[in-house]
């Protein structure tokens, strides 16, 4: 019998606990694949976010911290410096990267600290009960803004790759989605590229993958996808916003 | 857990930091594949995949994860206690209780007052955290009437001497704010009322 799909030798075969519908596990997915393409499941360790995706250390299969709320990236600076032969990645939600963590992802891809980040953005706060997050979008309801968002009262959506673009050190930045096949293409190659200059040491990458959470949103999950492509894309520009690599500053 | 003040906090002099662990040493700890490290992975059965967190899901497995960190903080409690006393002896009358800049003026208010023929000793714990509660009750010596307890606030540690203390003798307190130190004369004038 021939094999034409099977689970990475990266992932665990822990069920994943993602609702049904949620990209997270595409996402997750993903990144399991890249590592196992690039050779790197000896060499690679990750750190779990707080939120929907903390039980990220049960699904990779290899050495993972859980960092407190939005310190992914000042524990992988921490590994990446006590274990400069290794290789690693944090995996966040925007409810940890955009909001408690938003200095630590600003200091590390300041310092160019050489890790991968994957920044899911589902403009939401999954696990606790679909509050606003920093990254929901003007007129967006969701329990603690059940009128919608008021830019004038709350401010506007943080947009990351454009906030990190402008710092000097980071060498690869990307925002992709998971929305369409098509799309998730695209990010897969993304991610591969995140992990390939993670192999070489080029410096800090950075993959924003938009999201959904049909469960926060109130949408199944063909709904959520439509509507995230109608309401977050025209704000969260697709695209890669650094690439040192080739030539895009 | 270190007990510190706005003024040592101030203070600054060169330090160098000089590598815990060599290459080497980092090296061969990270090839004995210890179940708390991050470290390289291995083929076949020596593969790992280490979970360093603090979260289970299930109670009964997170309730032996739990008692296992208390464990450690026992051990913590028993090896890292840190502090340092100053004129203990039989003799003390009063005991003191002080950390950081207060500490220090109460050093020279006691060597005035030993000075003079009286006798105080002082307790000065360096560490918050484990916390010396031993040191101070094994420090009431036969002829303590009091322990005196004097900080630059108004009152963070006095609840853990007395604790220390345990209804022994009486504890006293005394405290300044806002940044103001009192001088070894505030401190003398205190203990002297006490005799």
């Amino acid at each position: 019998m021939q094999v034409i799909a099977k689970r990475p030798e990266t992932l665990t075969a822990e069920p994943f606990t993602y609702c049904p519908g949620c990209t997270h596990g595409i996402a997750t997915r993903l990144i399991a694949e890249a590592i196992e393409e690039q050779g790197l499941i000896n060499l690679m360790a990750g750190v779990a976010p707080v939120g929907c995706a903390v039980f990220a250390y049960k699904f990779f299969n290899f050495d993972m911290a859980e960092a407190a709320h939005g310190r992914a990236p000042a524990v992988a600076t921490g590994m990446k410096r006590g274990r400069p032969n290794m290789h690693i990645f944090t995996y966040q939600g925007d409810g940890d990267l955009a909001a408690i963590g938003t200095a630590e992802i600003v200091h590390a891809a300041n310092r160019g600290e050489h890790i991968s980040v994957f920044f899911i953005n589902n403009a939401i706060y999954g696990m606790t009960g679909g509050q606003m997050a920093p990254t929901t979008l003007a007129g967006m309801k969701t329990t603690t803004s059940p009128y919608g968002r008021n830019p004038e009262d709350i401010g506007y959506p943080i947009r990351m790759c454009e906030l990190l673009s402008s710092l000097v050190a980071p060498y690869y930045i990307e925002r992709v989605s998971l929305l369409s096949p098509g799309d998730i293409l695209r990010a897969k190659k993304a991610v591969n590229k995140a992990i390939q200059y993670n192999k070489e040491e080029k410096g800090f990458t950075f993959v924003e993958l938009i999201s959904t959470c049909p469960t926060n949103w109130g949408f199944d999950p063909d709904k959520a996808r439509e509507w995230a492509k109608e309401n977050m894309l025209p704000y969260y520009k697709l695209g890669v916003y650094r690439d040192k690599g080739e030539g895009v500053e | 857990m270190i007990l510190a003040d706005g003024m040592l906090g101030q203070m600054m002099e060169p330090v160098e930091f000089k590598p815990a662990k060599t290459q080497e040493e980092l090296d061969a700890l990270a090839n004995q594949h210890l179940s708390w490290c991050i470290c390289p992975n291995a083929d076949g059965d020596a593969k790992h995949h280490h979970e360093i967190n603090s979260l289970e899901l299930d109670p009964e497995i997170l309730e032996k994860k739990v008692s296992k960190l208390y464990e450690k903080y026992a051990e913590v409690e028993k090896n890292e206690v840190r502090y340092e006393t100053y004129n203990l002896s039989d003799d003390n009358e009063i005991l003191c209780v002080a950390w950081g800049t207060a500490a220090r003026v109460v050093k020279s208010a006691i060597n005035e007052l030993v000075a003079q023929g009286k006798s105080i000793g002082l307790v000065r714990p360096i560490t918050c955290w484990p916390y010396p509660y031993e040191a101070i009750a094994s420090a009431i010596g036969p002829k303590v009437k009091k322990v005196y307890v004097f900080e630059l606030n108004s009152g963070q540690m006095v609840e853990d001497v007395m604790i220390a203390v345990n209804g022994k003798v009486p504890v006293d307190f005394w405290g300044k704010l806002g940044g103001i130190v009192f001088t070894p004369a505030d401190i003398q004038a205190k203990l002297e009322a006490c005799f």
